[in-house]
């Protein structure tokens, strides 16, 4: 019997603002995307941007500890304390012995990390600073975490490159059904470096060097051409489901559990669509033992099925997205929404946290995260996209799958199911 | 579908039936197993660039090892350091436990643990940046920088195709790389899991440490009365870890088993273990419990030890803390002396130093231990290893952010 394990708390710090205004934003397809403040319009480099707004750390992390942290680590501390907030939950005695954090991010405090180096180059190891060295570990923000709230039990950090806030909530879900933690702090965070948009945008990445036109960010449109990098930081609190009911929290959604998939593929670079659309299976057999609904099901009710997608508006990762999504869903894909959040708060490696956060949201609410830069789908991507005008499924959502096709074919399903 | 459904459960036995290693002492199992057993240092003046200025020049680092001919050439081209080591352990051992990958790729995980990844390249990319050639640096490094490819660099290369994961958690990353593979199998999730750790020497790592006045200008003593810091390593293991139906169906080698692992946080201070190890007592109570193994039954355990003065007090403290009176009769050491610090390779190194203890049957020694702590009352097996029959051992690693993690192995 697979451990029931519920979302009772929600923290976001995005691009959309905090949580009332994120999921706002999402349902009515707004996007967090503007022009950055410093562009230089002439000199080719990407003049868009989705960076946080609507925050201040001091609002959420005492100044003592707020003084020594970088800014990845202030977003996901800020995230943790608001879902606590929200979940009505203080985690003291024994309950904090045993509670504990697990964060995804793919690079992490990166920005200082590129200050330690330029200056290390250009002064030498004599003058580097100490008190940012503990800073660019990638775990610094689960430490500050453990610092802040009291949190004696697992502490995990996972980078996994675009999947990193997937991965964090599947270890998180496996590391309450193994016994280790009744309630976990799960999701994850990344901050936009402007090394890290130079980079990107010398690869050809982004918007629009990935197709020409106007720079912008459409996920499976059919003149998309590259992403807009992003930030942000989710975290859920996850409770083993006893632990919720004794306490009588108000429970938002299930996190049913997840499934993962290899698609063949260079260890650097997405499948190719071939490869995405010969893939599926694994995940479908994972997933139905999960009870994700499928084609086949003769009992089910009307409630729909939604799909958040990784989808970040690149010509290749959404044709692949589209071709995986479509192997996937089969018959079932009549009876799905599919979407994605990243026009609205741009491309980073724990992005899916943030999908998750929508993914609770849409089942508690039965609203659903809209596509609202898109003007016209891929004439390629047949699947039932969430579009601007796209109404609330009458019946709600009865499960939401946060999907993601990082590079290197590693996948990644998370799976979420309405509060029974 | 599942053939490890037979033995799911928490109490399901899980070996080890694969071993492999790059580090500065050896590159194979076998010369590593006998370089502990003869007690030798690598640690040694820094070669991999130019530590001028440093307060400590000298690491132990990985020497002439070239991309094996079997690296298809664009990973030869491509894969960092970091992937290399993980390759070229991961290779060792995953011919050591003869396990038949494409039988069933989907039941056969993936999980290291790392800390820097490409973090060399990336930093020579960035100096020619700012060397003022900002469209001319080689970018390709770049891609192969972020550490989650050197999960999927083995994935690719030996076509494992069941779940995949790095971790991050600093100096304890490895260590919590087993137990996620412990919990992987005994989840059902997978039938084998190729798991370890893989760690290479950057710049920013030493300057980091440097700053913080953490680093030994001589080859680091942990436990030693005079210890005056670490000195840091590079290097990977590999483990092969399945359950025990699973090894004995397919007649497979067992080196040792799995038995638990124990994680907690000091909720303390990011680089400053708590004062009193209440964090590295509970980690080791937890794995203890997880484990079903009694602190009576734990005749070795290979600690944290890396040499700096407060770390090595407060692990003996924690350690006589948690084993009380059976604390005299342990024996404990620290794999650091020889190895240096591998940071997010150093709970793999150490599991496998653990597991060559059990198997082999000695302590491994502390090298460079001339003079006792005196504060701290254990046996540390000075400089020169001993033959011993082990039945239980123990692995300490903890990580920056005071997050630690204590590993259970027993016997095959």
């Amino acid at each position: 019997m697979p451990e029931k394990v519920v979302v009772t708390g929600i923290g976001v710090v995005s691009p959309l603002g905090p949580l009332p205004a994120f999921w706002r934003g999402l349902c009515a397809g707004a996007t967090g995307i503007t022009a950055i403040a410093s562009a230089d319009a002439t000199s080719g480099a990407p003049r868009l941007e989705a960076r946080v707004r609507d925050w201040s750390s001091r609002d959420h992390i005492r100044p003592a500890l707020l003084r020594r942290m970088d800014r990845c680590s202030q977003m996901v501390v800020s995230a943790c304390r608001t879902a606590l907030a929200d979940a009505d939950l203080m985690l003291a005695g024994a309950d904090a012995e045993s509670a504990g954090v697990v964060v995804g991010t793919a690079l992490g405090n990166l920005s200082e990390s590129e200050d330690f180096l330029r200056g290390l180059f250009a002064k030498g190891p004599g003058l580097a600073n100490p008190l940012t060295f503990p800073n660019l570990v990638l775990n610094a923000p689960t430490g500050y975490v453990a610092i802040d709230l009291g949190l004696r039990g697992p502490n995990l950090t996972v980078v996994r490159g675009e999947a990193s806030g997937e991965a964090a909530l599947a270890l998180a879900y496996d590391t309450i059904a193994t016994g280790q933690a009744d309630v976990l702090l799960a999701g994850g965070g990344d901050e936009l470096a402007p090394v890290l948009r130079q980079i990107y945008a010398d690869v050809g990445m982004l918007s629009p060097a990935d197709g020409g036109g106007e720079e912008w960010s459409s996920p499976f449109d059919r003149e998309r051409n590259g992403f807009v990098m992003g930030e942000g930081a989710a975290m859920l609190v996850l409770e083993r489901a006893a632990h919720a009911e004794a306490r009588g929290a108000r429970v938002h959604a299930e996190l049913t559990g997840y499934a993962t998939e290899s698609i063949a593929a260079s260890p650097h670079d997405w499948p190719t669509v071939a490869a995405a659309a010969a893939s599926g299976r694994a995940t479908v057999q994972q997933l139905a033992a999960l009870g994700f609904p499928s084609g086949a099901d003769g009992d089910r009710d009307d409630a729909a099925t939604l799909v958040i997608s990784c989808a970040n508006s690149t010509r290749r990762l959404d044709a692949v997205e589209a071709a995986r999504l479509t192997a996937l869903l089969g018959e079932n894909a009549a009876r799905t929404l599919v979407t994605s959040i990243k026009g609205a708060v741009g491309e980073f490696g724990a992005a899916g946290a943030l999908a998750a956060a929508a993914a609770v949201l849409a089942l508690a609410t039965g609203d659903l995260p809209r596509l609202g830069a898109l003007h016209a789908p891929d004439t390629a991507c047949t699947l039932p996209l969430a579009l601007r005008d796209t109404p609330a499924p009458p019946h709600g959502i009865s499960h939401a799958l946060v999907s993601v096709t990082p590079r290197g074919g590693g996948c990644v399903a998370v799976l979420f199911r309405r509060a029974s | 579908m599942a053939s490890g459904e037979a033995t799911r459960g928490a109490a399901a036995p899980v070996v080890v039936t694969g071993l492999g290693t790059v580090n500065a002492l050896a590159h194979s199992v076998d010369d590593f197993a006998a370089a502990l057993r003869a007690g030798t240092c690598a640690i040694a003046p820094v070669t991999g660039f130019d530590a001028t200025g440093y307060r400590s020049r000298i690491a132990a680092e990985v020497r002439n090892l070239a991309p094996p001919d079997w690296l298809p050439s664009p990973l030869r081209r491509r894969a960092s350091r970091s992937d290399l080591f993980a390759l070229v352990a991961a290779a060792e051992a995953l011919a050591d436990s003869r396990l038949d990958v494409a039988a069933a790729p989907t039941r056969i995980g993936v999980v290291l643990g790392a800390t820097t990844g490409g973090m060399m390249s990336a930093e020579t990319c960035l100096r020619e940046r700012i060397g003022g050639r900002p469209r001319r640096y080689r970018k390709s490094p770049l891609l192969a920088t972020p550490m989650a490819t050197s999960a999927d660099v083995l994935a690719a290369v030996f076509g494992l195709a069941g779940p995949r994961l790095v971790l991050s958690t600093a100096c304890s990353s490895s260590a919590n790389a087993l137990g996620v593979a412990l919990d992987w199998i005994r989840l059902g999730r997978a039938d084998a899991v190729v798991a370890g750790g893989t760690e290479s020497m950057c710049r920013t790592i030493f300057a980091g440490f440097n700053a913080l006045h953490a680093l030994s200008p001589e080859p680091c003593r942990p436990f030693d009365r005079r210890r005056s810091g670490l000195s840091l390593g590079e290097g990977a293991a590999i483990v092969v870890i399945e359950s025990r139906d699973h090894a004995a169906r397919r007649a497979a080698r067992v080196h040792a088993t799995l038995l638990g692992y124990g994680m907690s946080a000091d909720a303390h201070h990011l680089t400053a273990p708590h004062p009193e190890g209440t964090g590295a007592a509970l980690a080791m109570r937890r794995a203890l419990a997880r484990a079903g193994v009694a602190p009576a039954d734990i005749d070795y355990i290979n600690a944290h030890g890396t040499g700096t003065p407060l770390n090595d007090g407060i692990e003996a403290a924690a350690i006589q803390h948690v084993f009380g009176d059976a604390a005299r009769r342990l024996a404990v050491s620290s794999t650091k002396a020889a190895l240096g610090h591998t940071l997010g390779a150093a709970g793999a190194l150490e599991g496998l130093t653990t597991i060559l203890a059990l198997r082999d049957g000695f302590l491994p020694p502390t090298v460079n231990l001339e003079e006792p702590d005196p504060e701290c009352h254990l046996d540390f097996v000075p400089r020169h290893s001993r033959p011993a029959a082990l039945r239980y051992a123990l692995s300490n690693s903890y990580g920056f952010g005071g997050n630690n993690t204590a590993v259970v192995f027993g016997r095959a």
